[in-house]
């Protein structure tokens, strides 16, 4: 009972001016007092009211002290307030005193004595306020050893010299596995950690008033459990209070690693509330729309959705607090740059322990670049379609270009075919005629006569040769090339044997060394025929004529331009060049580009016979095996001819 | 055409061309027995015994055909593949003469059983050897059967 709470006392009296007389006896600051002026009033005063010591007049009419006093006592509520019966007469007492053994009672007898009154009073108000603590602290300590026991934490006292557990509560065993019984008296140190064991030592050699810490111990089937210890010290004690904190910090662990996933997580991780505020924002969420986290704490998700998508998003939000989650939809969000991307999107709602909204969880992952990607890959795809149409229209037209050129080709053939005939056969009867008239007219013609007549066979059998020759070029032009492995020198030995010896025996003919073509034997042939015999020809006339054959070994040789177009791009070093030459007359290298076309000379034919086609089928050859043809000379001293085939073409065998 | 058969038989519609032969055969003196037809009708007629040739026996073999190859009409390379595919004519000696060195003829010809193949050089004297020499081998030195 607190001390600022005074004292309740009724005075019973059926004799007014006796309360009076009590009230000015006891009268102190701590007191209060209540009146009752017979039994009923009384008993209806202490069941309403508390009170801490009853003076209690026994002669009363209608309900006497005593029989007050019995049913007070019968009550659970008054049965311990002290009473003290005030009497006349001293041998009442002996009859009834011994209904009252229990519980406090005393006696006064009128007249009354003030220090024998105040006294009793005092004694009994003492003992009854002490005796209401007392019981009143024995509630709260009931309700404390009801807390301890029933506390999901180890609560214990221990000896703070040798951590002997003397008190421990009942959930020691759901802790530590051990019975209370077991437990008392052993040390704590017995079921630490070995490695939490010095530190323990430290800490109580510290001997503070109040510290914490976290210690693993063993527990009786040998698992390992983390507790946090808050402890008391006092009077070389330890009060303390371990809580097992194994899962909490698992889960703190397996919370702080989610934490750093999300942190560190390339797609963007965000939170916002029901109104769109940003609560939360990730790394992720920084890289892909470029707002720090700071930034996005001030905004709202609005701001990152296009204008055209805000109802869109505003309806996806409802959804969600209504329950529903998102999962992967594809969608559009703009950055900080304003750069429109493409992110797959899911959210769903957060709930906390009492299922009230705390917020919506997005997650996005930014799959501009991927979309970016399917769609080149699919404009590639139609693109490769269209260019497959392309390729197959190319193609039709290919073939249509193809069959005109057979077509043509066919032209040329029959128109070939008929010049062969046609024309030849005038010429042999002009040759043939004009035999015929030198033969048999022999006396009548004179030596002029015979001359005309010369001159005309010459003209016929020179055009004879021109449309032979113009045959053979256009042969070439027509006739598939069919490549094999050529043997050069021997090929150059087979031309020389076959030419005129008219032309070779007063010739010294040097070949080099020679490496091996890949080529159309009928064609390379020609080809080799034309330039030696040409050789042989234009060096005819020279005190000694040389002709030289070879190949330059490692196509170091001055690069003309190319004689066609479509072998420009070959370089120097994938060709072997061969090359005649002769140290005949030569000609001027400024009509050197003439060297090469159909019916081209830069010599008459009074000086050196020929039709103009021997160069132009050679360059032809050349230009169909991929190779080119070129020339050197200088007028009097000589003339090289060059042409180069592909080395590829020759290595390819 | 009263003339049932020959020794040679010239089909050449150029009659300078065939002028030209038959001037290098008389030279050669061989061709006293020779027959010109003028194109390739005539000489199918002529072998077959057709039209203004139905009196003639078709056994009445000649020792050699000069069969020109560009004619109008009936070419000579299809004179020379139906003389080649009947039975009793395909033993009559052919060569082909032509003014070409048009190697798809000269194929054709080979693969059609043609004996021989000339060409006609514009120079005549060429043309007039290369028309002996033939004549001379044919007519002189080829042997054929005793029933030719």
């Amino acid at each position: 009972m607190t001390s600022d709470k005074k004292a309740q006392i009724l005075i019973v009296d059926d004799n007014t001016r006796n309360i009076f007389s009590l009230e000015q006896m006891l009268s102190r600051s701590d007191r209060g007092f209540t009146r009752a002026t017979n039994g009923k009033e009384a008993l209806k005063v202490a069941l309403n009211k508390e009170l801490d010591l009853i003076l209690l007049d026994v002669q009363m009419p209608v309900m006497d002290g005593f029989e007050v006093a019995q049913i007070l006592k019968t009550n659970r509520r008054t049965r311990d307030v002290p009473i003290i019966f005030v009497s006349a007469e001293k041998k009442e007492r002996e009859s009834v005193v011994k209904g009252f053994e229990e519980g406090a009672i005393d006696y006064l007898y009128k007249p009354l004595d003030p220090v024998i009154t105040e006294a009793k009073v005092s004694a009994l108000l003492q003992q009854y306020i002490q005796q209401k603590e007392l019981a009143e602290k024995n509630i709260a300590l009931e309700k404390y050893a009801l807390l301890i026991n029933n506390s999901a934490d180890l609560i214990c006292t221990l000896n703070g010299g040798t951590l002997k557990f003397e008190e421990v509560n009942n959930s020691v065993n759901d802790v530590l596995g051990y019975s209370r019984e077991e437990i008392k008296g052993s040390s704590l140190l017995f079921y630490l950690h070995e490695e939490d064991k010095d530190n323990v030592q430290r800490i109580r050699q510290e001997r503070k008033e109040k510290f914490s810490f976290e210690t693993r111990v063993w527990t009786k089937n040998r698992t390992i459990r983390l507790l946090n210890w808050n402890v008391v010290g006092r009077d070389g004690r330890w009060f303390a209070n371990a809580r097992d904190i194994t899962g909490v910090k698992e889960a703190e662990e397996i919370k702080s690693y989610l934490a750093a996933v999300v942190k560190q997580s390339n797609e963007a991780i965000y939170l916002h509330d029901a109104a769109g505020r940003i609560i939360s924002w990730n790394k992720g969420a920084e890289t892909i729309y470029g707002f720090t986290e700071d930034e996005a704490l001030k905004m709202k998700i609005w701001n990152i959705v296009p204008e055209h998508l805000l109802a869109e998003a505003q309806q996806v939000v409802n959804n969600i607090l209504k329950g529903s989650a998102v999962q992967s939809v594809e969608t559009t969000r703009i950055t900080k740059k304003g750069q429109i991307i493409d992110v797959l999107f899911s959210a769903s709602v957060l709930l906390d322990t009492s299922n009230n909204l705390q917020s919506i969880a997005i997650t996005e992952r930014d799959i501009t670049q991927e979309k970016r990607a399917a769609e080149k890959i699919m404009s590639l795809n139609s693109d490769l379609q269209k260019n497959a149409l392309k390729i197959e229209e190319t193609n039709r037209e290919l073939e249509r270009a193809l069959s005109a050129a057979n077509q043509a080709n066919k032209e040329l053939e029959s128109f070939s075919y008929s010049v062969s005939h046609d024309l030849r056969a005038p010429l042999r009867a002009l040759n043939g005629y004009s035999q015929m008239l030198e033969e048999d007219f022999q006396q009548t013609l004179d030596e002029e006569g015979r001359r005309l007549l010369s001159n005309i066979r010459y003209n016929a059998k020179r055009m004879g040769m021109l449309i032979d020759d113009l045959l053979a070029f256009s042969r070439m032009g027509r006739k598939e090339i069919q490549r094999s492995p050529v043997n050069m020198r021997e090929m150059i030995s087979e031309v020389l044997n076959e030419l005129d010896d008219s032309m070779t025996h007063h010739a010294k003919i040097d070949i080099k060394e020679l490496p091996p073509a890949y080529a159309d034997r009928a064609l390379l042939r020609q080809v080799w025929t034309n330039l030696i015999s040409n050789a042989l020809k234009y060096s005819g006339k020279a005190a000694s004529p040389r002709v030289t054959i070879g190949c330059l070994e490692n196509n170091t040789a001055p690069g003309p331009s190319p004689t066609c177009e479509e072998n420009a791009n070959l370089t120097t070093t994938s060709e072997y060049i061969y090359f005649v030459r002769d140290n005949g007359v030569g000609f001027n290298m400024e009509y050197a580009g003439k060297l090469f076309g159909v019916f081209q000379r830069l010599h008459s034919d009074e000086e050196f016979e020929g039709t103009g086609v021997g160069l132009a089928i050679v360059q032809r050859v050349i230009a169909r095996h991929g190779g080119r043809v070129w020339a050197e000379a200088t007028p009097g001293k000589g003339a090289t001819f060059y042409f180069s085939l592909p080395r590829i073409l020759i290595e390819e065998k | 055409m009263d003339k049932k058969t020959a020794d040679i038989i010239l089909v050449e519609d150029n009659r300078h061309d065939a002028e030209l032969t038959i001037r290098a055969l008389q030279k050669s003196r061989i061709a006293n027995s020779l027959l010109h037809l003028k194109d390739g009708e005539e000489a199918l007629d002529f072998f077959f015994c057709r039209g203004a040739f139905s009196k003639r026996s078709i056994t009445d073999f000649p020792k050699v055909v000069l069969l020109d190859i560009k004619m109008p009409k009936l070419d000579g390379i299809e004179v020379l593949r139906q003389l080649k595919e009947n039975a009793t004519t395909r033993i009559i000696p052919v060569v082909l003469l032509t003014s070409s060195k048009e190697e798809k003829d000269i194929v054709e010809g080979y693969q059609l059983g043609v004996n021989s193949y000339i060409v006609k050089p514009v120079d005549f004297e060429g043309f007039q050897k290369a028309v002996a020499d033939l004549g001379l081998y044919w007519l002189l030195m080829n042997q054929v059967p005793n029933y030719i």
